[in-house]
C-alpha cells in the first residue's frame, strides 16, 4: 500500500505532507506523558515485529499480493500517541532504506498507514471493546486497513483521473488483506496477553 | 522475579522477530500489491504509471541486500534483520528523545 512518486499530484502530497507532520508533533508531544521508560523496549520489538510483518507478502488474488500494515496492533497495544510514531518510524526507514514508498509520498504514506489506521483501529476498539474483546480488535483491525486503503484510493484519484473501478477493485482487495489482518492482529494480541507482557508494560489494554 | 520473567519474554519475543526477519523475508515480495495492481489495470488513457519505486538509490532495494544479490535467501535475510533492527534502534532512540524530555534532561528509571 506504498505510494510512489510521481503518482500523487503536489496539490496532494504537500497539504498531506503538512497534516502528517503536524500529526506526528503532536503524537510525540502526547507520547512525552504516556510513554513509561520501562515501555520503550517493548515499543521497539514491536515495531521490528509489525516492519517484519510487512515485509510477508501473501496472495490475495490471481497475480495479486498484499501485506499486514500493523497499524491497528500498535494502536491497539499502545494507544494512538505512540502508534502513530512507531508507525511513522516504520514507514519512513522503508523509504529511505528500501525504496518502499516514494519520497514525495512519504507524507501521503504516513497518512495511509500511520495516522489513519491508527485512530480509526483505535476509536472502533474502544467503542466495541466492552462487548467482546477478540470481536473487537477484529473490527478495529479491518475497518483500520478499509479505510487506510480507501484514504490510498483518494488520493490517487483526486491527482489523476482514476474511476470508479479502480476504486471498487482497491476496496474488494485490501477487504481480503483486512481480514487477514484481523485475524492475525487477533492471534498477537491474544498471545502477547498471555504472555503477561502486555499487561506489564502497555497501556492502552483494557486489563493493563 | 517478576522484572526478570518479563524481561526474559521480551528477549524471547525480539527473537522471534529476528528469526521471522530471516527467514520469511524471502517472502517479500516482487510480485505487485493491491495498489500497484489497482493503478496498472485502471490507468487513465491505459499508458502504465510509474508505480515502480525508486529502485537502486536505497541501500537495500525492494527488501534485496546488494551485497549478496546472487543468493537470494542470504539478501532477503540481511536485508529483513537489518531492517527489524533499524527499525528498534529508531523507535528505541526517539523514546529515549522522549522520556528524557519530560524528565528534565536525564533518563530516570520510572517508579
Amino acid at each position: 500500500m506504498h505510494l510512489p512518486d510521481k503518482l500523487l499530484s503536489p496539490e496532494v502530497w504537500i497539504p498531506l505532507a503538512g497534516v502528517s507532520a503536524a500529526t506526528v508533533g503532536i503524537c510525540a508531544h502526547r507520547a512525552k506523558a504516556r510513554l513509561a521508560d520501562r515501555s520503550i523496549p517493548l515499543v521497539g520489538v514491536m515495531g521490528a515485529f509489525v516492519f517484519v510483518l510487512q515485509m510477508i507478502n501473501f496472495p490475495i488474488a490471481a497475480g495479486v499480493s498484499d501485506h499486514i500494515i500493523g497499524a491497528a496492533l500498535l494502536a491497539i497495544i499502545f494507544g494512538p500517541s505512540i502508534a502513530v510514531l512507531g508507525m511513522s518510524a516504520i514507514v519512513v526507514i522503508q523509504a529511505l532504506l528500501f525504496g518502499d514508498g516514494g519520497i514525495t509520498a512519504l507524507g501521503a504514506n504516513v497518512c495511509d498507514m500511520a495516522v489513519i489506521p491508527v485512530f480509526a483501529a483505535w476509536a472502533v476498539y474502544g467503542a466495541l471493546r466492552r462487548f467482546q474483546h477478540e470481536a473487537a480488535v477484529a473490527i478495529a483491525t479491518f475497518a483500520a486497513v478499509a479505510l487506510g486503503a480507501a484514504a490510498v484510493s483518494a488520493w490517487v484519484m483526486l491527482s489523476q483521473p482514476y474511476g470508479a473501478r479502480f476504486f471498487a477493485t482497491m476496496m474488494l482487495m485490501h477487504a481480503v488483506s483486512g481480514g487477514v489482518e484481523a485475524f492475525v492482529t487477533v492471534a498477537v494480541i491474544g498471545a502477547l496477553k498471555r504472555s503477561g507482557l502486555v499487561r506489564t508494560f502497555a497501556l492502552g489494554m483494557p486489563d493493563a | 522475579m517478576r522484572k526478570a520473567g518479563h524481561t526474559k519474554a521480551l528477549w524471547l519475543v525480539a527473537g522471534l522477530v529476528v528469526i521471522l526477519a530471516g527467514v520469511v523475508s524471502y517472502f517479500a515480495g516482487s510480485r505487485p500489491d493491491a495498489l500497484e495492481y489497482g493503478v496498472s489495470k485502471y490507468a487513465p488513457g491505459g499508458q502504465r504509471p510509474v508505480t515502480d519505486q525508486q529502485g537502486a538509490n536505497v541501500p537495500l532495494p525492494e527488501g534485496a541486500a546488494p551485497v549478496a544479490e546472487h543468493r537470494p535467501f542470504a539478501s532477503n535475510a540481511i536485508s529483513g534483520i537489518a531492517g527489524a533492527a533499524v527499525t528498534f534502534a529508531v523507535i528505541a532512540a526517539v523514546g529515549f528523545l522522549i522520556t528524557r524530555r519530560r524528565n528534565g534532561g536525564e533518563a530516570k528509571p520510572h517508579g
